[in-house]
């Protein structure tokens, strides 16, 4: 937001209702800006009632993410925080993080500055306008798909779903549905990890009368691979299984019956 | 005599491009300045001392390609100069201050000439050019240096387009030759990161070997007969090497690592922040305060009250750790031994900027390890992968899975709800630029500096340190313009390149700013090698 002029931040201040704005520095105005900006959402979330039905949902999110139309939208978006990923902090990353710290936690620090003086907008980003379907593995169990769909689809086609299966015996079973309301939008799908080396592919369609599911994107069929390869393996032991089980335990994991698994960090 | 088995330490040593001409002084780039005064320089003294003494010892390096591109730039050598001055000007204004201080003025007189060794070293020895010191090591044959992907990109979330992945490593092997004279037999995969099929890609470019975690090598199919403690062949050709946990764990753990030992200099408390002199505001950036790598407190304890730093006392603590973690090696390689019928290896890899900026006395624990190492046993020997790769025979065959070295050991560090908006941008821009390399596959002129341009910029879009940054919230403003300038300016130049209108002043300036792989070709972005 620091990168925004003076002029800009006091646009949004007013169109946010913020009292005094016109007096308030630049780093003060940002300041207020994010603060009104990280209540609002914060708010309407404790105000509005969970969904009764769609359970997986409750660990999912859509989003939408497409580009931003006009300058006030852009401001908005720039001012809203980030959304953070649980923290889960392992020692890696707390070294690795040291590497970029400038100052101690919670200390105020200089920002960034700013690269304008080549003409360079970079806060238009460009638009793909290619129908785009894509999953991608995060964890076991949690997936992350994203869509692009071209201009003009959801106006010829308002029904559109998006949909994750599993391919078992040659039939698509469904895990799970959605509605698409946004040209583009991004979604994570939390899958049971007992589907561990199953096909799971995500479809953008509808369906016809006849309910089959007609999907719209068609290069957009994405399959994942299994993120744990030795649960289907036949194991052919060297040292003796015991001897195995014990290094295994060692190096962090444990056994649960005769499969082995990961759990939490790598390092604690 | 035969050791019972061997210890191959590894230092992941990286950095993103940070190369700011278009202002005096740039605040990011001091996160080079730093690494290069608390772990680089220092390493470098470590091991040269190790040779000088005649020590037998082996360690494994890997230098990013946009480290080493850092390292031979011209600009930020005479900035890493200018730093060195300032904090030594400070320092010369501290030794005043703290006359007659019983408790800070040995520390100050330490940092002193703490800075005078490296600034003497930095212009003298290495002339400004550090890859210099690390390329007559590597000749010697006293380290092994391996690459790493050209940007860091995170191959896992980038195997969407292989193009992605031809080009980080085709960068990455060209540059490392460029610059170390060699070709690289090992790599160090962004973040250990790792999925099916790279390993196809890495035996393309005749990288012999790289590493996983722990649980990526425990997973693999079949299971690996030896656990972590002998590498495996992968599907694709190369070897793959298993991080060893209980030596990674008595380093890198925040609650029984060595690093957090009350003795050990303290991370977050900088002069930059206790010292209110008029002279400080040179060390400033925009009049606002910031760490100066002038730290005068030892851990102490878990409280906010911190005790003067004791060099000497610090020392002595790394020399007791040094022999607590090689005793404990060598009780590993009894008990591995005892049912193995080949010599284990333990593989420990660290981030090479956790030995010295964030564990400040890190080199000397390396220093007294590899001395004792040498001297005070004969179970464990260093060796490094490439060598035990020599000797070792057939491996068994193996698939490791997806895995990486992040928290959760997948990719849910560098794809979450604060990063995950940049991927389809970042997978789109890939699929444009491969296009163009079919377009135009012999381009020259100002169109070849235009599509190599898109490639640098596309490369640097993609270092996983964004999305890292994006989600630590530590300087995420800063990478968040990053990651959108390079976005930015790739797609101004597919632009130009489509159109036939080239903006020559523009390319000219960015060309100066994003000025790494100066060999580029923009053909490396295609699904097969282009060397």
């Amino acid at each position: 937001m620091e990168l925004k002029t003076l002029e800009k931040l006091r646009k949004l201040a007013k169109s946010l209702g913020i009292k005094g704005y016109s007096k308030l520095r630049k780093s003060d105005l940002a300041r207020q800006i994010t603060k009104v900006q990280t209540k609002a959402p914060a708010a309407a979330a404790q105000s509005k009632p969970k969904p009764a039905s769609a359970p997986q949902a409750e660990h999912a999110e859509t989003r939408a993410k497409s580009a931003p139309r006009t300058n006030a939208e852009r401001l908005a978006r720039e001012a809203r925080p980030a959304r953070q990923a649980p923290r889960r902090v392992s020692d890696e990353e707390r070294a690795e993080e040291a590497k970029y710290a400038v100052a101690p936690p919670g200390r105020e620090t200089p920002h960034a500055e700013s690269g304008a003086d080549l003409g360079e907008d970079i806060d238009r980003l460009p638009e793909t306008n290619e129908p785009v379907l894509r999953l991608l593995p995060q964890k076991p169990g949690v997936l992350h798909g994203y869509w692009v769909l071209a201009p003009g689809t959801l106006a010829r086609q308002a029904d559109l779903k998006l949909r994750l299966s599993v391919l078992t015996d040659n039939t698509l079973a469904v895990l799970e549905e959605c509605a698409v309301t946004q040209d583009r939008g991004t979604r994570y799908f939390h899958v049971d990890e007992t589907l561990r080396g199953a096909e799971v592919y995500l479809q953008l369609g509808h369906y016809d009368d006849n309910h089959q599911f007609v999907t719209t994107i068609r290069r957009g069929v994405a399959r994942i691979p299994d993120l744990h390869a030795a649960g289907a393996a036949d194991r052919r032991w060297w040292i003796s299984e015991e001897q195995f089980r014990t290094m295994y335990l060692r190096s962090g994991g444990f056994a649960r019956g005769e499969d082995f698994g990961w759990s939490g960090s790598s390092s604690s | 005599m035969n050791p019972k088995g061997y210890l191959a330490l590894v230092l992941h040593a990286h950095l993103p491009f940070v190369h700011h001409p278009e202002h005096e002084r740039f605040l990011e780039e001091d996160w080079f300045f730093e690494a290069l005064t608390e772990t680089y320089l220092p390493l470098l003294d470590v091991f040269e001392g190790l040779a000088r003494d005649g020590v037998p010892y082996r360690i494994t390096l890997s230098l990013t390609p946009t480290l080493l591109s850092m390292m031979t730039d011209p600009l930020l050598q005479q900035r890493y100069l200018r730093y060195l001055d300032d904090r030594l000007a400070v320092l010369e204004e501290e030794l005043k201050r703290t006359a007659g201080d019983a408790y800070f003025q040995p520390v100050v007189q330490f940092y002193h000439e703490f800075y005078r060794h490296l600034r003497r070293r930095f212009v003298e020895q290495d002339r400004h050019d550090v890859t210099r010191a690390f390329r007559a090591l590597l000749e010697a044959g006293h380290i092994e240096i391996i690459t790493c992907a050209a940007t860091h990109g995170y191959f896992p979330i980038l195997a969407v387009n292989e193009e992605s992945l031809y080009a980080q490593v085709s960068m990455a092997v060209r540059t490392h030759e460029r610059i170390l004279g060699r070709r690289p037999r090992g790599i160090w995969l962004a973040e250990c990161g790792y999925t099916p099929g790279v390993d196809r890609i890495l035996n393309q470019f005749g990288i012999d070997y790289f590493f996983l975690d722990t649980h990526g090598m425990l997973d693999a199919d079949p299971c690996p007969k030896y656990g972590v403690h002998r590498p495996l062949r992968t599907p694709g050709g190369p070897a793959a090497f298993g991080r060893d946990y209980e030596s990674s764990k008595q380093v890198w753990s925040a609650e029984e690592g060595y690093p957090g030992d009350a003795l050990y200099r303290d991370f977050y408390r900088d002069a930059g922040f206790d010292v209110h002199e008029p002279y400080m505001a040179r060390l400033q950036h925009g009049g606002v305060r910031t760490f100066t790598g002038l730290k005068y407190h030892r851990i102490t304890g878990k409280t906010d009250w911190k005790e003067a730093y004791h060099p000497g006392w610090a020392r002595d603590q790394a020399a007791v750790h040094a022999a607590n973690f090689m005793h404990n090696r060598q009780k590993q390689v009894e008990w591995l031994a005892s049912f193995f019928d080949t010599p284990p290896i333990i593989v420990a890899p660290y981030d090479a900027e956790l030995f010295g900026h964030w564990w400040f006395e890190g080199p000397q624990w390396i220093d007294f390890l590899l001395r004792k190492l040498a001297y005070d046993q004969s179970e464990v020997q260093t060796i490094t992968p490439a060598e035990y790769l020599d000797r070792a025979g057939e491996l068994q065959t193996a698939a490791p899975p997806e895995c990486s070295w992040g928290a959760g050991g997948y990719h849910e560090v560098w794809l979450n709800g604060a990063n995950d908006w940049i991927y389809p941008h970042i997978h789109d821009a890939v699929e444009r630029m491969a296009a163009l390399v079919q377009r135009f596959p012999d381009a020259d002129g100002v169109p070849r500096w235009a599509l190599d341009q898109a490639a640098r910029e596309l490369l640097l879009a993609q270092s996983s340190d964004w999305a890292f940054i994006m989600k630590t919230g530590t300087s995420v403003e800063y990478a968040v313009r990053r990651f959108k300038t390079h976005l930015h300016r790739f797609e101004r130049l597919v632009h130009m390149i489509e159109s036939t209108n080239y903006d020559e002043d523009y390319l000219r300036a960015i060309a100066a700013r994003d000025s790494l792989f100066p060999d580029m070709d923009y053909r490396i972005f295609q699904n097969r090698p282009w060397l």
